[in-house]
C-alpha cells in the first residue's frame, strides 16, 4: 500500500531526520501543506510496532493448557461430525445397493442426475438471530397451482 | 491429416458452444425449466410447480397399479427437515474461550492511535475516552479500591463541569442513531413446546413425522406405494400432496435415496387383505428440505404431524423404527 512516492518520501524524512534536520510544520512533501496527509503518513508508516507478547512461565503454562483443550474439543467435534457423515453415507450406500437389487428401472433413475440442477435460492444462510418474520406459512390456493404467479 | 484435424476441432467447439448457449438459455431454476419440459399430455395437475420433481419419466397413460416385487410393495418415504435457521449456541467452554482470546487480544495489542480515528472533540471521540476510563477503573478497581474511588470521583467532577454541553450534544446525537433491535433466539414456539410449529428450535433440524390413525406403529415418516411407470422421486411427491396436503415449498435432493427400511405385515392383515400375495414392504426413503409452508392432515391417511428434532423423536416413533431410521438423520 506504500506507493513508491510515499516512499521516497519516508527515506527522505528518515534522512533528515538522522542527519539532525528538525521536521518541518508542514513536512517535507504533504499535498498543499495539509497536516491530515502527515498523519496519515505517520498512522501508516511510523506506527509504533505491536509489542512482542511477555507471558511469565505459569501464564504461559496456562496459555498453553487452554490451547490445548480449545484443540481438543475442535478434535472431538469434527471426529463426530465425520462419523455422522460417515453412518449417513453407509445407510445411502446400502440403500443404494437394495434398490439396484430390487428394481433396475428404479435404480437407473436413481443414479442418473437431474442435467440441469441448480441449488434453491432459499437455502438460507444461518445467522445469530431469526428474523422478523420466522416462517412463511403460505396459505393455501384455493384454486389450482397452474394460477398461483 | 490436417483436414481431418480440422474438423475434429470444429466439431468440439461447435459441441462446446452449443453447451455454452444451452446453459445460458436455461439458467432458470431446475424447477421451472422441468415443468416447462412436461411432455405428457396427462401430466398430473396436481403435481406442485415448485416442486423439483422430474416428470419427464412418466408415461403417457399414467397407471395407478403399486409396484410390487417378489411379493414385497415397493414403498417411498420422505424425510422432510426443516434445517436451521440460526447459529448454534456456543457451549460454556466455548464462550469463555473467546472471552480469554478477546482479553489476550485486547492486553497484547498494538497502540490504537485515537487521534487519526476521531475527529477531535466530537461525541465519538468523549464516548471513547469514556469507555478507556471506564476500563481502566475496571482494572485498578480490582487491585486498589482506593485508588478506583479517588479515580472515579475526578472524572465526576470533570463529568459535572461539562454536563450540560454534553447532554445537549449526546442527546442530539442519540437521537440520529437508530437503534438496532435484535430478535429473540427463543420463540414463543419454543416457550409453549409447539410441535406442529416450524418455528420451534430454530437452531436445531427438525424432521416431519406423521401419526397414522392406529394403535402401533402410529407415528413414522410419510410413506406410500410405488406405483408402476413411476420413479421414487415423483412418488414421494405425490405421496407428501396426499398426505400433508400442497401447501409445502418442498426441493428434493437429487434422486438418490438416502436409506431404507424393510419391514412383513402383520399375518392377520395379510389374510384379510385384497391383496394376499404380498407379505411386505420395502421402503426407501427421499430426502426433502421445506422451505415454506405447513403440513394439512387429510384425515384420511394421516390424522397428526410434528416437527421434531432427532432425540424427539424416540418418544414418537417405536424403538425398532427409530434404530432403522436414526443415521440417516443429523444430530444438530
Amino acid at each position: 500500500m506504500s506507493s513508491p512516492f510515499a516512499r521516497s518520501a519516508l527515506k527522505a524524512n528518515t534522512l533528515m531526520r538522522a542527519g539532525g534536520a528538525p521536521m518541518k510544520k508542514s513536512g517535507g512533501t504533504s499535498l498543499n501543506g495539509d497536516a491530515r496527509n502527515d498523519l496519515i503518513k505517520k498512522v501508516l508508516f511510523d506506527a509504533p510496532a505491536r509489542p512482542p507478547v511477555r507471558l511469565s512461565p505459569e501464564e504461559m503454562t496456562r496459555h498453553e493448557t487452554i490451547e490445548r483443550a480449545w484443540k481438543l474439543v475442535r478434535q472431538q467435534q469434527k471426529q463426530e461430525q465425520t462419523e455422522g457423515l460417515a453412518r449417513k453415507f453407509e445407510m445411502m450406500r446400502k440403500a443404494n445397493a437394495e434398490l439396484e437389487a430390487t428394481s433396475a428401472q428404479l435404480f437407473k433413475h436413481s443414479q442418473t442426475k437431474e442435467r440441469h440442477a441448480v441449488f434453491p435460492r432459499q437455502l438460507r444462510t444461518l445467522t445469530d438471530t431469526p428474523p422478523k418474520q420466522i416462517w412463511n406459512y403460505r396459505q393455501p390456493a384455493a384454486a389450482t397451482p397452474a394460477t398461483k404467479a | 491429416m490436417s483436414s481431418v484435424l480440422r474438423t475434429q476441432v470444429l466439431r468440439t467447439a461447435v459441441r462446446s458452444l452449443a453447451t455454452a448457449t444451452r446453459t445460458q438459455i436455461q439458467a432458470t431454476p431446475a424447477r421451472l425449466t422441468v415443468a416447462a419440459r412436461s411432455y405428457t399430455s396427462a401430466a398430473p395437475a396436481s403435481a406442485p410447480l415448485k416442486s423439483n420433481i422430474s416428470t419427464t419419466s412418466s408415461a403417457v397413460v399414467s397407471s395407478t397399479k403399486d409396484l410390487i416385487i417378489n411379493s414385497q410393495r415397493i414403498v417411498a418415504g420422505a424425510v422432510v427437515s426443516r434445517q436451521p435457521l440460526i447459529l448454534r449456541d456456543l457451549t460454556p467452554f466455548e464462550k469463555e474461550y473467546f472471552v480469554y482470546q478477546k482479553n489476550l487480544e485486547r492486553d497484547h495489542a498494538a497502540a490504537f492511535g485515537a487521534e487519526f480515528y476521531f475527529k477531535k472533540g466530537s461525541v465519538a471521540e468523549r464516548r471513547w475516552k469514556q469507555q478507556e476510563a471506564e476500563k481502566q477503573a475496571a482494572a485498578s478497581g480490582a487491585s486498589t479500591t482506593a485508588g478506583a474511588k479517588g479515580s472515579k470521583s475526578s472524572s465526576s467532577k470533570g463529568a459535572a463541569s461539562e454536563v450540560p454541553d454534553e447532554v445537549t450534544e449526546e442527546d442530539r446525537v442519540a437521537a440520529l442513531e437508530a437503534k438496532i433491535q435484535f430478535n429473540d433466539r427463543i420463540t414463543d414456539a419454543d416457550r409453549k413446546n409447539d410441535v406442529r410449529s416450524l418455528e420451534r428450535a430454530l437452531a436445531r433440524t427438525l424432521y416431519l413425522i406423521v401419526k397414522k390413525p392406529r394403535d402401533q406403529h402410529a407415528w413414522q415418516f410419510p410413506q406410500g406405494g410405488v406405483r408402476v411407470c413411476e420413479n421414487l422421486q415423483e412418488a414421494t411427491g405425490r405421496e407428501l400432496s396426499e398426505e400433508c396436503g400442497s401447501n409445502m415449498d418442498l426441493w428434493f435432493v437429487g434422486r438418490v435415496p438416502i436409506g431404507h427400511y424393510q419391514y412383513n405385515f402383520p399375518k392377520e392383515f395379510v389374510a384379510s387383505s385384497s391383496t394376499p400375495t404380498v407379505k411386505g414392504a420395502k421402503v426407501f426413503f427421499m430426502k426433502a428440505h421445506i422451505f415454506a409452508g405447513q403440513v394439512q392432515v387429510d384425515n384420511k391417511e394421516i390424522v397428526d404431524f410434528a416437527w421434531v428434532t432427532k432425540q424427539e423423536m424416540k418418544d414418537y416413533v417405536t424403538p425398532e423404527y427409530y434404530e432403522a431410521v436414526q443415521d440417516m438423520l443429523s444430530d444438530f
